[in-house]
């Protein structure tokens, strides 16, 4: 038997990959962890700093809130995207598509800016605020800290629900359905007996992709959060503290995180494995037609929650065009907050745009080479990357900036700074949607038809780039576009890299927010929002594809 | 041009199981040869070494005086058929036809002038410019043929083509395989588990189990005289009997039980006086008879053609688990209909059936070919 290894083009490939997952995320995680446990002047091993962390109220209390919050979040998500979903698919809804794209864009719309339009309806000085106080001279209840947090996160995150279990609820056959019934179960309890227990693995799925996102969200506590602290902000602020000095303290808060991410990872992969059901549906549940009250109540409880979570999207366009007069909005209309925009910080638009397009090439690139090595060219090596391409789910963003900053400041390799590093972190942030999608529909490609094209005298590279990836492409874009809107949406991991010279829309609109200067916030979160839904367009019109997949 | 392909003492191995211990086979060139035997018996492996998407970890395998061990599989031009057709959705039936001149820097004309014809061949030529999502199966795999001959490659491979096809298109796509195979003269290595199509198209078959192969030849020679017991039962059906080998006076009989011995002079002559043996008769090699075994009927099933009978030995002499025999009654025969639990004689037709050894491993009739 000959054992020699080949140097063809896949070996290759497959060591460049394991050489970038090395060097970019196990090598600085690796570090992180190491700080961690090392004290910060003589970098001997030690426990302190988790020591330091569970005796202080101040810290542990950060930990306690972050579990509270997700934990609201994710069961108001829940009580909130659960009926919608079930509505929608099985109901006659007026005005169902647009009600979709409203979700879509409420979910792909960045939180901070949700978390920001909010303090301008409701906060101190919001107009909401300033109606009651003036004309009824009513204390609005205050949207700072927990209930704020709640607010904007579920009114974010409930979308998620929403389109997990309305995929899951259009794979139900009625036969299904018919069957119960033929069995003797009321038409009434087949929400109970049939529907539910048949959607409960995706709803799970679904429910704990909102907690992981609450809990690693850094945008909204910030803005919304003030005294409610988190662990997102405590090890921001921890971290931007002891800049210059050592950051093992907040290493090891990262650390904590990580941990419990890696725990609500690996029960999320469990439930997955263990309990879905496969199942294809060739006769859909039949739309019905809700009758009387009921009718009315479904519609005005679905128009309520769509109108409000896309109110801040509404408010920060509207406010965009206002003239300003410090942090104050005239009751005028004016393009001073553009203006102000493109004069003074109009590098932040290119860099977003120019950051985002080399991000999303690489995404792409990397996305449909790993793919394809660890479908088609299953190894030991490749199983390894495959797991290391799991990490960005439970690397909480403000984690990641961290982490790349601990790594790259110091030793051979310097990148602080500079726009590798930002666009380094979109990359591991973002990739896994695009890898995802591109392994699902290579999984769907029979290898035969690979085979086909070499056996008619096409060598295995040449078939990847003439039959493989073209036929790849409609499944790598839909996960390109969740990619590349969360890109230039980044906030976590980019607000403790970026430096005056590389900071993006998304870092600006955070800065212009702490200074008070909410027009050019506004501005800025509108261009940002307007270029989110013209990629959804495009893409939409692209694929011809009516959803998007998460 | 076609080519004949010698596989010399070849070698599978995937980790620690041997797939293919050692096997050699012959394919003349331009002749219809299938590998045939149930699944799991190595045959599509042995078909991907010949197309190079498996390597050949013993021995080798030489397309006319060529090792293709160490070329690559788009090095080697062949024309490959797949089960599922593999035509690349994003093309035309014309520009999958097409791909593999371009790759071969056909001229445009040239090119031109043999999509044509070839598609005219497998008569798909009204739907060149068609999206492959707007093709049946069975115009898929006419594509599929067409794209695999245009090339002129060195041998057609074909990995059970028709599994997909529902069971009359499965018999057209067979005529239409045999007949454009014979009309160009290519060497074809066909896979396949359904013994009916092997039976009918190919020139030679080449048994298969474990990956082993039993036996070569062709089709009316396996199915009349089957190596063993395996061959005998997996083309066809046969209804294996126990039986002893009595010699009197230099003749040779097959000794059913107390009243019913047949005159066999065919067996070989290392056949023993006492050998216990297992005699395979196929249902049509059976008729109804005044002398001979007498068995019970279980139930007759009319077929049209013919009727088919189940039934049971009145002695406990069959071989197996399977107590259950059976016979064929020509229509034409009889007008007569057997009711169930009947009891007739069946005399077997002493030229027509096979004896194995014991252990059925091998046939002791004379004009046995194991491989030719």
């Amino acid at each position: 038997m000959n054992k020699k290894i080949k140097f063809d083009f896949w070996t290759i490939v497959t060591l460049v990959i394991l050489i970038i997952f090395a060097l970019f995320l196990i090598y600085p995680l690796t570090t992180l962890f190491m700080d961690a446990f090392k004290e910060p002047l003589t970098s001997k091993f030690t426990l302190a700093n988790f020591q330091k962390f569970f005796s202080r109220k101040y810290y542990y209390q950060a930990l306690i809130n972050s579990i509270v919050s997700a934990t609201s979040v994710t069961l108001l998500s829940i009580i909130i995207g659960l009926p919608i979903a079930y509505l929608m698919t099985a109901y006659k809804i007026r005005g169902k598509r647009f009600l979709e794209i409203l979700i879509i864009i409420s979910m792909l719309s960045p939180p901070f800016i949700g978390a920001y339009s909010w303090v301008l309806l409701c906060g101190r000085s919001g107009v909401i605020t300033k109606f009651f106080k003036q004309n009824f001279n009513l204390n609005v209840p205050t949207i700072y800290g927990y209930v704020g947090i709640l607010l904007v996160l579920t009114l974010k995150l409930y979308p998620f629900i929403y389109l997990y279990v309305s995929g899951a609820l259009k794979k139900i056959d009625s036969s299904l359905i018919e069957a119960s019934e033929s069995l003797g179960s009321k038409p009434s309890r087949k929400l109970v007996f049939v529907i539910i227990p048949l959607i409960l693995p995706t709803l799970l799925a679904g429910a704990l992709l909102v907690f992981m996102n609450a809990i690693a969200d850094f945008g909204t506590p910030v803005l919304i959060g003030e005294g409610y602290n988190v662990m997102p902000t405590l090890i921001y602020s921890e971290f931007i503290s002891e800049v210059g000095g050592q950051a093992n303290f907040a290493a090891a808060m990262a650390t904590v995180m990580v941990f419990l991410t890696s725990i609500m990872f690996l029960i999320q992969r469990y439930i997955i494995n263990k309990k879905s059901y496969v199942m294809s549906s060739l006769r859909p549940i039949q739309i019905g037609e809700l009758e009387g009250i009921g009718k009315y109540l479904a519609h005005i409880f679905i128009y309520l929650v769509v109108i409000l979570s896309i109110i801040p999207q509404l408010t920060v366009i509207y406010t965009s065009f206002l003239n300003t007069k410090g942090a104050m909005f005239l009751h005028e209309f004016s393009l001073k907050s553009y203006r102000t925009v493109f004069s003074r910080l109009g590098k932040s638009i290119a860099n977003t745009y120019v950051y985002g397009l080399v991000a999303i090439v690489i995404i792409i690139l990397l996305g449909m080479l790993t793919a394809y090595i660890s479908t088609r060219r299953k190894s030991t090596v490749t199983t390894i990357i495959d797991t290391v391409t799991m990490f960005p789910y439970i690397i909480p963003g403000s984690v990641l900036g961290i982490t790349l900053l601990l790594a790259f400041n110091k030793g051979y390799i310097i990148l602080s700074g500079t726009a590798t590093i930002m666009i380094m972190a979109f990359v591991i942030r973002r990739l896994p949607y695009t890898l995802r999608s591109s392994a699902a529909i290579l999984y769907q490609i029979s290898p035969s038809i690979e085979e086909a094209s070499i056996s008619l005298g096409c060598s295995p590279v040449r078939t990847f780039f003439k039959v493989t990836a073209k036929m790849m492409l409609p499944g790598v874009l839909s996960g390109a576009i969740l990619s590349w809107i969360t890109v230039i949406n980044e906030l976590s991991a980019s607000v403790i890299l970026y430096t005056s010279n590389t900071r993006t829309m998304s870092v600006t609109i955070y800065t212009e927010v702490v200074r008070a200067s909410y027009g050019t916030a506004a501005a800025l979160s509108t261009i940002l929002t307007a270029t989110t839904i013209v990629s959804l367009l495009i893409f939409f019109k692209l694929t011809g594809s009516k959803n998007i997949s998460i | 041009m076609s080519v004949a392909i010698k596989i010399v003492n070849v070698v599978k191995k995937y980790e620690k199981t041997t797939v293919i211990p050692d096997l050699s086979l012959e394919i003349k060139n331009g002749e219809f040869f299938t590998l045939l035997g149930p699944s799991g018996c190595g045959k599509t492996t042995l078909l991907r070494m010949i197309a190079g998407f498996n390597s050949i970890d013993g021995g080798y395998i030489k397309f006319d005086d060529e090792v293709i061990n160490e070329i690559p599989a788009y090095k080697r031009n062949i024309g490959m058929v797949f089960q599922n057709y593999a035509i690349f959705p994003h093309l035309t039936v014309k520009e999958n036809v097409e791909y593999g001149l371009k790759l071969r820097k056909v001229s445009k004309d040239e090119s031109d002038k043999r999509v044509e014809e070839m598609l005219k061949t497998v008569k798909m030529y009204d739907y060149k410019d068609r999206l492959p999502d707007r093709l049946s199966g069975g115009q898929q795999q006419r594509v599929a043929l067409a794209r695999a001959i245009v090339i002129r490659p060195n041998v057609l491979l074909m990995d059970e083509p028709l599994s997909n096809l529902d069971a009359k298109l499965r018999i057209e796509m067979r005529s239409v395989i045999r007949d454009i195979q014979k009309q160009i003269g290519i060497t074809t290595v066909y896979v396949t588990h359904d013994q009916e199509e092997a039976l009918a198209i190919s020139d030679r078959i080449a048994v298969m189990k474990e990956g082993i192969v039993q036996q070569v030849g062709t089709p009316c020679q396996i199915y009349k005289r089957p190596i063993n017991t395996f061959v005998a039962t997996f083309i066809g059906s046969s209804n294996l009997i126990k039986a002893k080998i009595s010699i009197e006076n230099g003749d040779k009989y097959v000794v059913f039980n107390k009243e019913y011995r047949l005159k066999m002079n065919n067996l070989k002559s290392d056949v023993k006086e006492g050998q216990d043996v297992v005699v395979s008769i196929r249902p049509e090699e059976l008729k109804i008879s005044d002398k001979g075994l007498k068995v019970k009927i279980l139930k007759g099933t009319f077929f049209g053609k013919f009727i088919n009978y189940e039934f049971i030995l009145k002695d406990d002499i069959v071989f197996g688990e399977n107590r259950v025999c059976e016979f064929v009654q020509d229509i034409s025969d009889t007008n007569k209909f057997l009711k169930e639990n009947h009891e007739i004689y069946l005399e077997p037709d002493l030229t027509r059936i096979n004896v194995f050894s014991e252990d059925g491993s091998v046939n002791l009739v004379e004009d046995v070919i194991i491989n030719e």
